[in-house]
């Protein structure tokens, strides 16, 4: 294509679509006479001619403002309540995570901010407080606190304790865990599970991504509050990667009811990843990893590492069982089999 | 940064347009303060596309905000011209970085999802017209600053005209024929 090619199919499309549809035809026989490629390229280009009507309607600049509505760190700088956030530090389910300071106690915290659309969703909203609420009950070493909860406008937020560390997820990325810091930190999680689950409250949502490793400790958490979790969007590629499905439980999975033994099949997951080091259901899809955790056992531990124990192999098999009722009954369980191993 | 200083922006205006990249750097926070104050906007329940007046709005951005007493250029119009370059530059980048961002640095204080940052068609289709724009500019100059003009520039059809000097109605021809030329470039079948 030269610009003068260019120059003539330019002219030419402009005269054609200047004429009524019916005459479009005999004026490109005559024009293109002896040329059939500028009448095929005139042709494909009339054939965008509807869709190109509304196209670039927007100037860029309101299209990155839209992006920017849709949720990446718009509220830099500015205050919820007390609360001057920061920097966007990342998402969570459909939240947006900020660090900020609280003004009045001039310290760090993590704030969640839900997006707006849920503010008109009243049930949403009662059910994401009613959550808040539970959740604000637990104070744990191993659970990262919840401070506050507000509403700015159309915005409501969650405050909580702002954790530095690294999360499980991260670390994993590096290989397995020693044997006996996995076998630590997973009582760490029994526990903190157990407590919770004695207070009636599930977190439904554990994995990796949500266990933050800290100095000679661990925090969970994302605790039991359903507009934090993984996104529910199933359809969209793009949550694909999210690899959250990976740590649903089949009865999740399958909509069918949860219970606290539900985070005994999370556990269940994030243990086998921490001492294997590898994925419990690797897949190229969420969809993948779906169907292996409802149908498929993973291979063994001792295939990847054959010095762990059979007693600890059977322990995290048990959380891994397909039928709630085959799992460990109760986290307090599960924990003191896992005290139990570390002590040995 | 501080607010920016009317004078301060039609001094970076003009070193930009005198070749002097750097300037681009004092430009970027206040276009992205603008494109804050429109998102809010957009959070909110009220709809700008439909409040305002989609086009005249961008380059209004420095409009608003030069100093027109301290202006020299030759013309209103070689102004706007300079505004739209700006303005790609400025969107491009931040498209591009936005669409490639690591979550590194301070991402690690508090976790994160693995979730990456959703595909996001406005960022994407900003950068494909960037880089269809550039082929279409080798071909045919004027039809590409017409499309610069309109869609990075935000101008309307009057304001492309008069910063071209040609009529409205060529405008409203080459923009007619740049769209469907950019649409076939993006999002037809692969040409052989």
């Amino acid at each position: 294509m030269t610009p003068e090619r260019m120059q003539r199919i330019e002219a030419l499309y402009g005269e054609t679509l200047a004429l009524p549809e019916v005459e479009r035809h005999a004026f490109l026989d005559r024009a293109c006479a002896d040329d059939s490629e500028l009448r095929r390229e005139i042709e494909s280009l009339l054939g965008y001619q509807e869709e190109a009507e509304t196209y670039l309607d927007r100037p860029a600049f309101h299209q990155v403002a839209q992006s920017l509505a849709d949720g990446t760190g718009v509220l830099v700088d500015r205050m919820l309540g007390r609360y001057q956030l920061l920097s966007l530090v990342g998402r969570g389910g459909t939240a947006e995570v900020y660090c900020a300071v609280d003004t009045r106690l001039n310290r760090l915290v993590a704030v969640k901010v839900l997006p707006a659309f849920i503010s008109g969703d009243r049930e949403r909203v009662e059910r994401f407080e009613h959550e808040a609420r539970a959740v604000a009950v637990l104070n744990h070493p191993h659970i990262c606190t919840l401070h506050d909860i507000g509403t700015e406008g159309e915005m409501h937020y969650l405050v909580f304790e702002y954790l530095v560390g690294e999360p499980l997820s991260d670390r994993l990325s590096r290989g397995a865990l020693p044997l006996s810091e996995a076998i630590d930190s997973a009582t760490q999680i029994a526990g903190a599970l157990a407590y919770a689950h004695d207070l009636g409250i599930i977190h439904l949502d554990l994995k990796p991504s949500n266990i933050m490793l800290m100095r000679n400790t661990l925090k969970l958490f994302d605790f039991g509050i359903a507009e934090l979790r993984y996104p529910d969007m199933p359809a969209s590629r793009t949550t694909a990667a999210s690899g959250t499905p990976g740590y649903m439980s089949p009865e999740q999975l399958e909509s069918r009811e949860t219970d606290f033994r539900t985070d005994v099949f999370a556990l269940g997951i994030v243990m086998y990843e921490m001492i294997t080091g590898r994925s419990a259901f690797p897949a190229r899809s969420s969809l993948e990893a779906a169907v292996l955790s409802m149908k498929e056992c993973p291979p063994p531990i001792s295939k990847f590492q054959p010095e762990v124990p059979q007693e600890v192999e059977s322990l995290v098999t048990r959380c891994l069982a397909k039928n709630p009722s085959e799992r460990w009954q109760s986290m307090s369980e599960l924990q003191a089999q896992l005290r139990a191993a570390l002590a040995r | 940064m501080a607010d920016a200083l009317p004078q301060d922006i039609t001094r970076l205006l003009r070193m930009w347009n005198a070749g002097n990249a750097e300037a681009l750097e004092g430009l970027t926070p206040l276009v992205y303060r603008e494109l804050h104050h429109l998102a809010v906007r957009y959070m909110g329940r009220e709809r700008p596309d439909h409040t305002l007046q989609a086009t005249g709005l961008v380059n209004e951005v420095f409009v608003r905000l030069i100093d027109w007493q301290k202006v020299q250029w030759q013309n209103r119009s070689h102004f706007f011209g300079v505004s739209a370059q700006v303005m790609r530059r400025i969107l491009v980048d931040y498209a591009r970085s936005r669409l490639y961002a690591k979550r590194g640095g301070n991402a690690r204080a508090v976790s994160l999802d693995d979730v990456p940052l959703p595909l996001d068609n406005n960022l994407t289709d900003i950068l494909a017209v960037d880089m269809a724009l550039s082929r279409l500019a080798a071909l045919d100059p004027r039809t590409a600053q017409v499309v610069e003009l309109r869609y990075f520039g935000g101008l309307s059809v009057e304001e492309t005209a008069e910063v071209l000097k040609v009529s409205p109605i060529t405008v409203m021809r080459s923009w007619s024929f740049a769209k469907v030329w950019l649409l076939r470039e993006l999002y037809g079948e692969q040409k052989a």
